[in-house]
């Protein structure tokens, strides 16, 4: 049976796009474009992504599952039109802008989202650092109201494939700023550089997959500065390179909190669901105690 | 089928055509830690009100952090970055020392399995090891000090 057309252009796209990261890799090297690749770091890369895609393929039953169930018990039949696509592009976005920001500010979804951060560099093969446990988070299930809707699944998962394919080039250092209007209305790598620093200021911002209006509607945009360049990774960052404990080490951390004996019930809770660097002794700092301990410091 | 085929075989030669450019154009890294205000500004990054001492291991690619609260961190070069954390009491289960100055530490935590660095002084390796054996008895970790010669 021939492949689809479909799965040619999706193949073609992927080649390209991942043609571009040994292609930054060589212009960086050359000190042709900004930019750093490590090969530990690089070789991480690589090793989390083959785990990624490993648990993708067997796990993403799971999600098409529950799309598929949604779609099963849909509201209403939305015809697979143009503009059907149009409205369901802007949806799904919607969609990735809250999965996001849940993803960075519950600790049990950030164990899963983490992984995608913990790199100190930041270059096209960040991309390939991804998550391995997406598909049982749970938030996974963001994705049905929109087949429930009456939205056909394949047009959902192809809108959010494009998603997807949209973020590769903006994880890089080698573009510093879009022209004006497109920085208002679309992410650009400058925008997701701050997203992935660990500058207090810059902490917890700018979760946009394609539009960033969803930032400057619900508060969480924060322009990049040229006085203060991101400093990538997470506040804690890893002494590893290894690419399982890389996939697995908050996962860890989370059950080693929860083995201690003196917690009460919403201790246990706040350590599984509240924000990273919650504890119930205040002996870590959340995004917004690390803030506050930034701007207590004097310059 | 065809496509998972090329897929598969063109992720693989693009990945080597990858890390071929990288191991090629890979240098020596030599940062260093200049002083203890360095280290302390690196640690900062993790604890951003953070105020202390600063002792450099020999190399100059780690330091270990007394905070003014009685705290301890550690500053490490890993990779070509600089990375940091606080060192407490229920992550460090293991110590060793070595005649050599070498102190590894290895700690309950998944991302951050060991840390290696080397203090010369025997002075200074002395006050380093009663810190952190300080924090072993919490742990209950195991210690293994061939020397201790403060």
């Amino acid at each position: 049976m021939p492949d689809p057309i479909y799965m040619k252009i999706a193949l073609l796209v992927q080649l390209l796009l991942l043609l571009l990261i040994p292609l930054e890799a060589a212009l960086a090297a050359a000190g042709k474009i900004k930019g750093e690749y490590e090969l530990r770091d690089t070789l991480a890369n690589i090793g989390v992504s083959v785990g990624s895609l490993f648990f993708w393929g067997t796990l993403s039953w799971l999600y098409f599952g529950a799309v598929l169930y949604a779609y099963h018990h849909r509201l209403y039949h939305i015809p697979f039109t143009g503009w059907s696509f149009a409205i369901v592009f802007v949806l799904e976005d919607l969609r990735y802008y809250w999965f996001h920001r849940i993803s960075h500010r519950s600790r049990w979804f950030w164990a899963s989202h983490v992984v995608h951060h913990s790199s100190q560099h930041y270059n096209l093969s960040t991309n390939l650092r991804q998550s391995w446990t997406s598909q049982f988070s749970g938030l996974t299930l963001l994705g049905m109201p929109l087949a429930y809707l009456g939205f056909n699944p394949a047009l959902v998962a192809f809108a959010f494939t494009l998603n997807l394919i949209y973020q590769f080039w903006i994880h890089t250092e080698s573009v510093d700023k879009m022209p004006r209007w497109f920085e208002w209305l679309l992410n650009t790598p400058s925008h997701h550089r701050v997203h992935h620093a660990s500058n207090p200021r810059y902490l917890d911002a700018n979760y946009a997959g394609v539009f960033m209006i969803w930032d400057r509607l619900f508060g969480s945009f924060v322009a990049e500065r040229a006085d203060e360049p991101p400093r990538y990774g997470i506040v804690k960052n890893l002494g590893t390179f290894n690419p399982i404990r890389i996939a697995l080490h908050e996962y860890y951390a989370i059950a080693r909190d929860l083995q201690r004996s003196d917690l009460t019930l919403w201790h246990r809770i706040g350590y599984f669901f509240g924000p990273p660097g919650w504890s119930h002794d205040g002996s870590r700092a959340t995004t917004e105690e690390l803030r506050a301990a930034a701007a207590s410091v004097p310059a | 089928m065809n496509a998972l085929v090329i897929s598969i075989g063109s992720n693989v030669v693009l990945g080597i055509v990858l890390l071929a450019v990288l191991y090629r154009r890979r240098g020596p890294d030599e940062a260093r830690l200049a002083d203890p205000d360095e280290a302390l500004m690196h640690y900062r990054a993790f604890d951003p009100a953070a105020r202390g001492s600063a002792t450099l291991a020999s190399d100059g690619r780690a330091a270990l952090i007394e905070l003014d609260g009685g705290g301890l961190g550690l500053v490490e070069r890993r990779g070509r970055r600089w990375a940091a954390r606080s060192l407490d009491a229920g992550e460090l289960v293991g110590l060793d020392a070595t005649a050599d100055g070498a102190i590894t530490l290895r700690f309950a935590d998944f991302g951050w399995p060991r840390a290696q660095l080397r203090v010369a002084e025997p002075e200074v390796r002395g006050h380093w090891l009663d810190r952190l054996e300080a924090l072993r008895a919490v742990a209950g970790s195991r210690v293994r000090r061939e020397v201790h010669d403060a």
